[in-house]
């Protein structure tokens, strides 16, 4: 009687715990915010950050500082709010891919999913321009996002279907898969290339290395529809998630609807992933790295995992994306280029613990 | 009115042009220890599948709460089931594994974690609630899915619950073969229907109230141990021709060395 006593004496702290990562979380992701506002060309105080956006929210924005408040509500907070937004969804994307491949080392980067909504992408960037006399300016505008959500929900399906046979992922054929869908995707991506003007052909170089600076209020607000999906989907799939880590006959005897959850979970990373992919271009290994440090920190449970691992690759990323705009200034860094810097060799370390343990 | 007793009647099974299983009748109610005996291959696993809801049988009819279940969620409520082997995606601890099968028997908050310390004890694992399940030998691991699916069982809020156990004893030790045998029988004690695949032919005569063999896709044999085993049940199950033995509870015992 005393043994169980004293397990529940030492659970409650345990359970404390998530709550706590979460917090955590939310504090660097609030921190990363608050320094990519302050932090670039233009120093600004954290005092005038703050008085900026608290007359900026409530509408008094010309009782400040007429400079300070272009720089801060124009151009930096969108900016810094679209680094939260994807690095916040890439990263609980990552985290449900991870849970339906049943596999810690899936990332939307990697399997492809990225790759096929960058094709969607892409081909809205060269080929809208035919479009765009007989479509509506509202419609284009919400084209790359819906391309891409199209691009990256054929990819999922794509990886899923080829790797997963009778429930059971072979990370070797997933990894795989992904890699011949980047090449496939590359290749059509090279065609377009030769359709493309000048002007298309320099938008699609950078964007295809990833970045953020051409952010605006008008992205946030067309990328929100399509991510919040995912958000919203994530308290519902979790415990889900859990059980599907016992494999798929086992979630369906403790009352997963299985077919279903893969299904939301597939549509939900694909919206997510696309609307990531269509404001910032392929961002890599967020989606690794953040769920991968929360698992480390407070274990795989996904009541704690997705919502702490979506704060902690927002902070992540905004920090990634000041280090873009601040190392090389007045030039910038690709985004895509800092997160792979960072996440690669990340993910070989993973690789070779996994390898030394034998379960690669 | 819902059924309280699971029935499967004339249930057959094709897989691969081959029937699995060809017509089998099998009933459990609550209370009582059924326990599957078979060769290899002789279809206890697919059957089982069946009666949990997670396949549906090519010909033949299954009644009784598990089958009446709307969904998944529904199921999970009357039934839980401990399968031969688990591969777990991430490390989990096993406080963690079992605390699923308390919420999906319907029960959270303070009161599922008590039915998870209970159900860890139960299998002698009192202590192992923050030990990841990876960390943990292959026998312990087996308990802890037994203690999940335990938990699951206990937390279900009707009079009418099922556990379904395939192999429970496949890596376990003497003395955690017969702590199964044991629970088995308590859990039928405490009202709850329990149906096992068991390959030890003694083991099965121990934990059985009711005993059922199937060869070559049909039952060909239903009742207490004491009742069917005999010479004949045995070479006509495994093919193996060996005498017998009665122990001093009357219990019947087959030794392999006996064999001819």
């Amino acid at each position: 009687m005393t043994a169980v006593a004293g397990d529940g004496a030492r659970r409650l702290p345990r359970l404390g715990r998530g709550a706590l990562a979460i917090a955590a979380c939310g504090a660097i992701a609030l921190a990363a915010g608050l320094t990519a506002l302050s932090a670039g060309a233009a120093n600004l105080s954290l005092g005038t950050v703050l008085t900026t956006l608290s007359a900026g929210m409530s509408g008094t924005r010309d009782t400040v500082d007429a400079g300070a408040a272009a720089i801060l509500l124009d151009i930096r907070l969108p900016r810094v709010l679209l680094a939260l937004m994807v690095g916040a969804c890439l990263a609980v994307s990552g985290a449900i891919l991870q849970g339906l491949f049943r596999n810690p080392l899936a990332d939307p980067g990697l399997v492809g999913v990225s790759s096929g909504a960058a094709l969607g992408a892409i081909s809205v960037i060269v080929l809208g321009v035919h479009a765009a006399p007989i479509l509506p300016e509202a419609l284009m505008r919400h084209f790359l996002p819906i391309a891409a959500f199209v691009g990256g929900a054929i990819s999922t399906f794509l990886v899923y279907r080829l790797s997963t046979v009778a429930g059971r992922t072979s990370m070797a054929t997933m990894l795989l898969t992904g890699i011949a869908l980047a090449a496939l995707t590359g290749a059509m991506t090279g065609i377009l290339t030769y359709l493309s003007t000048d002007q298309q052909l320099r938008e699609l170089t950078f964007w295809s290395m990833g970045g953020l600076s051409g952010a605006t209020w008008d992205k946030v607000r067309v990328a929100l529809p399509f991510m919040a999906p995912a958000f919203c989907a994530a308290p519902f799939l979790a415990s889900a998630l859990d059980r599907l880590a016992l494999g798929e006959s086992e979630a369906f005897h403790l009352g997963v609807r299985v077919q279903t959850v893969k299904r939301v979970a597939i549509l939900v990373i694909a919206a997510g992933v696309g609307a990531a992919v269509s404001v910032s271009g392929i961002v890599g290994f967020v989606g690794l790295v953040a769920p991968h440090l929360v698992r480390l920190a407070v274990g795989p449970g996904h009541r704690t995992l997705l919502p702490a691992a979506a704060l902690l690759g927002a902070g992540l990323l905004a920090f990634a994306d000041l280090a873009a705009r601040t190392i090389v200034a007045p030039a910038e860094l690709p985004l895509g280029i800092v997160t792979a810097l960072i996440g690669a060799p990340f993910f070989l370390y993973l690789l070779l613990q996994r390898s030394r343990a034998g379960i690669l | 009115m819902t059924a309280s007793a699971i029935s499967a009647c004339g249930v057959r099974r094709i897989i691969g042009g081959r029937p699995v299983l060809d017509g089998v009748d099998l009933s459990v109610e609550t209370g009582e220890v059924v326990v599957l005996i078979g060769a290899n291959g002789a279809g206890k696993s697919t059957l089982l599948k069946i009666i949990s809801g997670e396949s549906a049988p090519d010909g033949g009819h299954v009644g009784g709460p598990v089958a009446e279940a709307r969904n998944a969620a529904a199921m999970a409520r009357v039934r839980a089931v401990v399968p031969q082997s688990v591969e777990l995606a991430f490390p989990f601890t096993a406080f963690e594994i079992v605390r699923l099968g308390a919420e999906s028997g319907g029960a959270g908050g303070r009161a599922a974690d008590r039915l998870c310390d209970a159900a860890l004890s139960d299998v002698g694992l009192a202590g192992y609630g923050d030990r990841k399940v990876s960390s943990l030998s292959g026998g312990e691991a087996q308990r802890v899915h037994l203690a999940r699916a335990i938990a699951q069982v206990r937390a279900m809020p009707g009079p009418t619950r099922f556990l379904l156990l395939d192999e429970p004893t496949a890596s376990l030790d003497l003395c955690h073969q017969l702590l199964v045998v044991r629970l088995a029988r308590r859990m039928a004690e405490e009202g709850v229907g329990v149906l096992a695949i068991l390959h030890d032919i003694n083991l099965a005569c121990l934990a059985a109230t009711r005993l059922v063999a199937l060869a070559d896709g049909r039952v060909v044999a239903d009742g207490s141990p004491r009742e069917i085993v005999d010479d004949a049940l045995i070479e006509r199950v495994y093919a193996v021709q060996l005498a017998v033995g009665h122990a001093p509870s009357h219990l019947p015992f087959v030794l392999p060395q006996a064999a001819g």
